[in-house]
């Protein structure tokens, strides 16, 4: 073992309080349930599960976004609930988000290169030049090229502004990505070159990656552990390999069983003209 | 089953606007009676804007040509009337969200009651007995609650299912459907495209299906039609057109496809 890992939940437990009706008392619903979760440098580990299932609060909880009502959120073994908001923010950094909808997470008024430069200008100490050869680099390494540099995210398409988040994540030197759905919105013929960049920047730079998803096949491509979350519980955890070989948890097979194929079944051809 | 002339027949249909390329060119293709065709293309390839069209709700400044026949009724050219004949009764529309297809205002019974007064003519307590029948058909359970209740209440699985027991309502002859399960999660993507088929099956509706997803045409498609830049690159029976793809574009998805699907870890 060489130290904590990087990324860590302890029990974690999240509640969200709402109201049912107007006369009824608040009701809370419990949306995630003690979760355990370990990410180790450079290690690729998939978060699975439906929409409800808790994979986004997940996400906010493991870096503070929310406050969980139980629990602990740890990065590199260091628990978030007792930094200073100064030191939160040093912890933060070492971990960078890629979202779902690519262009809304871009800011529409900021050109791709103001995009990408930001995280450096927030760090401080870096010249304009500086700045801009490390946008540069970091803009070709995910095949955009100078002459994106003044568009704005609403001229790019989908999978353009998709590789312009990813740059912009990469820019800040993280240890570790957390993809949250980055490829959900984008065309089948643009997901396989997404998840492939994805995994060849997490190689080149041995970075660790959480790819939250509900895409399988997805996670399959790109994950060497799997961890399956079912209405804020985790069922299952285990090796890509043994998840899609052995399923144990009756909703792991379940969410197997519906994925969809090209090659799937022949089906009888019932057509009447 | 009636076999003479298929259902909906398009022949070098066009959809053009002033000044601009055309949304959609030279289209031609049928769907026969009783049939799932599954039309297939990526972001902007014109998918939608078929659909609209169809049902005459197309941008305001398009013009189709060519000619597009619903029953032996000609469209291209025909009159708000004749759209407001068909719309929703003979020809029904299955959005992508279901929550935004919903008047969130209205409980669930009452769009569907209404649904049975404007196309059926029935009384509102006549309409809501059906309503809550066409729910339990969709595999709805506790309808008598759900007509009761608001769009949001309901999960976005049943949101799609109520929704989908509202577009039959009205016993429509050809379902139109855009990316009905794109919102949805796998399973309930698998459960709303197996009662898709089921309707088909047991009402002998024809379902035209948009969708960019190609594992969802082989679910359920008879035929398949790939559409790209609003103009058909292939046509051919699903089975055959996935297993033996005559363009490079259907090629090029397939292959996409396929690396997502088939890449072996470790290797």
């Amino acid at each position: 073992m060489n130290g904590p890992p990087l990324l860590e939940a302890r029990d974690l437990c999240v509640r969200h309080v709402r109201r049912a009706g107007w006369l009824s008392r608040p009701a809370t619903t419990e949306v995630l349930r003690g979760v355990n979760l370990q990410l180790a440098a450079g290690e690729k580990l998939a978060v699975v599960g439906e929409s409800g299932s808790g994979k986004s609060t997940l996400v906010r909880a493991l870096l503070r976004l929310i406050r969980p009502h139980a629990g602990q959120a740890l990065i590199a073994g260091a628990d978030l609930a007792i930094l200073t908001p100064a030191e939160l923010r040093v912890q933060r950094r070492r971990v960078q988000l890629v979202f779902q909808d690519p262009v809304a997470s871009l800011n529409p008024a900021m050109t791709v290169g103001q995009i990408v430069a930001e995280p450096l200008r927030a760090e401080g100490g870096h010249s304009v030049e500086a700045r801009r050869q490390q946008v540069l680099t970091q803009l070709a390494a995910v095949g955009i090229g100078a002459d994106f540099l003044a568009r704005r995210p609403q001229q790019l398409s989908g999978g353009q502004a998709q590789r312009v988040a990813l740059a912009r994540a990469l820019i800040a030197r993280p240890e570790a990505l957390i993809c949250d759905e980055p490829v959900s919105a984008l065309d089948m013929s643009l997901r396989a070159q997404v998840l492939q960049l994805l995994a060849d920047q997490c190689r080149t730079r041995k970075l660790a990656m959480l790819f939250v998803t509900h895409d399988l096949a997805a996670a399959r491509l790109l994950c060497d552990r799997v961890l399956v979350l079912c209405r804020g519980e985790v069922v299952e955890v285990a090796t890509t390999t043994e998840l899609f070989a052995r399923p144990r948890h009756a909703y792991t097979r379940a969410l197997l069983d519906s994925m969809l194929s090209v090659d799937g079944p022949a089906r009888a051809i019932s057509s009447s003209s | 089953m009636q076999t003479e002339t298929p259902l909906l027949q398009l022949q070098g249909y066009s959809l053009l606007r002033a000044g601009a390329a055309p949304v959609l060119q030279d289209l031609s293709f049928h769907v026969g009676r009783g049939e799932i065709l599954g039309v297939v293309g990526e972001s902007g390839s014109g998918k939608s804007q078929l659909l609209l069209s169809l049902l005459g709700i197309a941008m305001r400044d398009a013009r189709a040509t060519g000619s597009c026949l619903f029953d032996g009724v000609q469209l291209v050219g025909a009159a708000e009337l004749v759209y407001g004949s068909l719309r929703g009764r003979r020809i029904a529309m299955l959005f992508q969200d279901p929550l935004l297809s919903w008047n969130p205002y209205l409980t669930i019974g009452r769009q569907l009651a209404e649904v049975l007064q404007v196309h059926r003519g029935l009384s509102r307590r006549a309409a809501e007995a059906i309503a809550a029948e066409a729910l339990t058909s969709v595999g709805l359970a506790d309808t008598r609650r759900l007509l009761h209740q608001y769009p949001h209440e309901l999960s976005g699985g049943m949101r799609q299912r109520a929704m989908l027991a509202m577009a039959v309502l009205a016993e429509p002859d050809l379902l139109l459907a855009d990316e009905p399960t794109t919102a949805l999660d796998a399973t309930t993507q698998i459960a709303i495209l197996d009662l898709l088929a089921r309707l088909r099956r047991e009402r002998g509706m024809s379902v035209l299906l948009v969708t960019h997803d190609l594992g969802v045409v082989a679910r359920v498609a008879d035929r398949v039609v790939v559409m790209r830049n609003g103009r058909i690159v292939e046509q051919g029976a699903t089975a055959g057109l996935l297993r033996h793809p005559a363009s490079d574009y259907a090629r090029e998805l397939l292959a996409a496809a396929r690396q997502i699907e088939h890449t072996e870890r470790g290797t």
